[in-house]
């Protein structure tokens, strides 16, 4: 078929006729290999653009002899890219206008289908192929075939140095205003000169491949520097995978755990104030000392192996109340015991007000087995303004109340790894749009 | 198909369309216009200097899921460049076509009878042009061009040195048109495909590839 029609032949070593004149400028020969279609070529000597369109080899422009610069693909060399032979004809290294940033144009040319772009950016390779459709183009993005691309570039490109041959009249200093949208590893650019608009797609290569394709080797090898515009990023391309799957567990997660709130009968099993004698001060309890002690009445906690809490709340201000409990099963005499310190301190220092402590306290007992239960409680206070006052304390038990422990766990567990997973994107992103004007990571250029 | 014989040589002149009614010897190179079964000498085809397309009389390919063969050919070149223009006859129905090549980029086009095409001195470049049923058109260049060679059998009086302006348009989806204002306006309508997807069968050997 096209490109290797008829047996399989070399394309790397078959060279076509090339047909060789005189430079117009300086006498020295020029080579060209496609003419006719190739309507200018660079004499190698003097830098002399020629009209290569017809047999007259008309100059087209002279320029000042610059020092060389010596392209990675040499002309005339042919690899495979793409699935397809591409031989290099044409070197143009273009820069920036306004930061004199440079890098390199290769023009590649098979007769079967047409040209084709090597660009190398920073050591970057990509592949470019000229499009008719046209992107539709808004403020900071370009829609083309049903994909967004952001902006990432928008200036104006000045050819800085060419050598070979071209489809269209090279000229040296010739400006474009350029504009690149990234959507890695594709790059949509548009390029404007006074007559026309052209716009291409972009295809990041891996710097191996277009290495083995045209056998570089040492110097020509280049070096990569950051990430391209259009690199892909294997942290991005995770970050967009583990993200929705992500959020979506965190919706389940978190519907789960509305269920399990619903399901939960969150009954108060029993309630009672009780009631104490205040001490002005006073010390925790030793084991020998014998402290005010209170029994429940029975009550019943349905449902086997649910859970329990008891809420105890005192009015302690600036003072201090302890509890020892035991939660005791009337039938098996099996004991879920607690202590608990409930303090409350507050005051007015420095011009500021200021509070510690709490007057409130839950013990959470995660598995208790059904029955009939009963709770002993030894207290003891101290710190109260007063002694000898009435006070009281509040002591309710709930059973099976709505728990968030395993669901705090569970969210903790689940985005742990989506967390570092957009923690490595986001360095890759940032590094990537570090270059650009129009990067969503910064709030202005500087 | 009719056969005629040439007037210069006497060589067979096939017309494989209806709708052809030019052609170029391909012995002599005698360029003939046809009035229905006689077949008047006009001149002489120039050969071409250099030549690297992979299209020549003969080719076939698929466009449309319906196969079609290169039947002639008119190429005409313009101030920065040329293309090739390749009359294509589909096999069925014998309906033509146009096999534009240009660049690289390929295209195949049809026909269409349009009257409201407007006049070439009102469009410019994104110049925004409907073609009912179509759709939207914009304006992608205007150029002057002239035939520098022409083979096989035509539709048009393609003698070389003939000149139109020649409008290119691109729509959504790969669509193009191209308008040619010459002594008649006649505009057409197509898709731009890949090389590959036409399954070009029977294409010219080029020389080192």
């Amino acid at each position: 078929m096209a490109g290797n029609s008829g047996e399989a032949r070399d394309h790397r070593k078959e060279k076509p006729r090339v047909t060789t004149f005189s430079c117009g400028n300086c006498g020295a020969p020029v080579t060209v290999r496609y003419p006719g279609h190739s309507l200018s070529a660079v004499c190698d000597s003097c830098y002399s653009v020629i009209d290569t369109s017809n047999e007259t080899f008309q100059v087209l422009s002279t320029y000042f002899k610059k020092a060389s610069i010596q392209p990675r693909i040499d002309l005339g060399v042919r690899g495979e890219l793409m699935g397809k032979t591409w031989e290099c004809i044409g070197f143009v290294v273009r820069e920036d206008v306004a930061s004199s940033f440079k890098w390199e144009e290769y023009l590649l040319f098979n007769p079967y289908y047409g040209y084709r772009f090597l660009t190398c950016n920073n050591g970057h390779w990509s592949f470019v192929t000229m499009i008719k459709e046209r992107p539709e183009r808004f403020a900071a993005y370009a829609d083309f075939q049903n994909k967004r691309y952001r902006l990432f570039y928008q200036g104006r490109a000045r050819v800085h140095y060419v050598l070979g041959e071209f489809y269209w009249r090279v000229a040296m200093g010739e400006e474009v205003s350029m504009a690149d949208y990234i959507d890695p590893p594709q790059m949509v650019s548009v390029e404007d000169d006074k007559d026309s608009r052209v716009w291409s797609v972009s295809e990041y290569l891996e710097p191996k491949v277009v290495s083995q394709a045209f056998e570089l080797t040492g110097e020509s090898i280049p070096r990569t520097i950051g990430i391209a515009p259009n690199q892909p990023s294997p942290a991005t391309a995770t970050w967009r995978k583990v993200g929705p799957m992500w959020a979506l567990f965190l919706v389940a997660l978190t519907g789960l755990q509305v269920f399990h709130c619903m399901l939960a009968k969150n009954i108060i099993e029993f309630r009672a104030p009780i009631e104490y004698v205040t001490k002005m001060d006073g010390q925790f309890a030793t084991s020998d000392a014998k402290l005010p002690e209170f029994t429940t009445p029975e009550f019943v906690l349905d449902k086997d192996n649910a859970n329990v809490e008891i809420d105890i709340n005192a009015d302690v201000d600036n003072s201090w109340l302890y509890v020892y409990g035991e939660l005791v099963n009337a039938d098996t005499e099996e004991l879920f015991t607690f202590e608990r310190s409930i303090e409350y301190y507050h005051g007015y220092e420095d011009g500021e007000s200021w509070s510690e402590g709490s007057k409130t306290t839950s013990i959470f007992m995660p598995q208790v087995p059904g029955g009939k239960y009963y709770m002993n409680l030894d207290f003891d206070n101290g710190g109260n303004s007063q002694a000898n006052m009435r006070q009281s304390f509040n002591v309710q038990v709930k059973r099976d109340v709505p728990t968030f422990h395993n669901y705090f766990w569970c969210l903790f567990l689940i985005s742990l790894y989506p967390i570092f997973a957009w923690i490595k994107y986001r360095q890759v992103e940032v590094a990537r749009w570090s270059d650009s004007d129009f990067s969503p990571y910064q709030s202005s250029s500087d | 198909m009719i056969e005629l014989s040439c007037p210069a040589c006497g060589a067979p002149v096939a017309f494989r369309s209806k709708a052809s009614v030019f052609a170029v010897c391909s012995f002599c190179k005698t360029t003939v216009v046809r009035h229905d079964t006689d077949l008047e000498a006009v001149g002489k085809m120039a050969e071409l200097q250099y030549e690297l397309t992979p299209f020549q009389i003969g080719t076939s390919g698929v466009y449309d899921k319906r196969s079609f063969q290169i039947i002639g050919r008119v190429k005409v070149a313009y101030e920065d460049g040329f293309w090739n223009e390749w009359y294509t006859i589909f096999g069925d129905d014998g309906e033509t076509g146009w096999l534009a090549e240009a660049q690289g980029f390929l295209a195949m086009c049809f026909e269409i009878n349009d009257k409201s095409i407007p006049k070439i001195d009102v469009i410019r470049p994104g110049s925004d042009v409907v073609m009912p049923p179509h759709g939207h058109f914009q304006v992608e260049d205007i150029r002057k061009v002239h035939c520098i060679f022409s083979e096989g059998e035509l539709p048009v009086n393609a003698a070389q040195g003939r000149r139109s302006n020649s409008v290119d348009l691109v729509g959504a989806n790969q669509k193009m048109a191209t308008i040619e204002y010459a002594d008649t306006v006649r505009a057409f309508v197509g898709t731009y495909q890949d090389f590959d997807e036409f399954k070009f069968e029977n294409l010219r050997r080029i020389d080192g590839w």
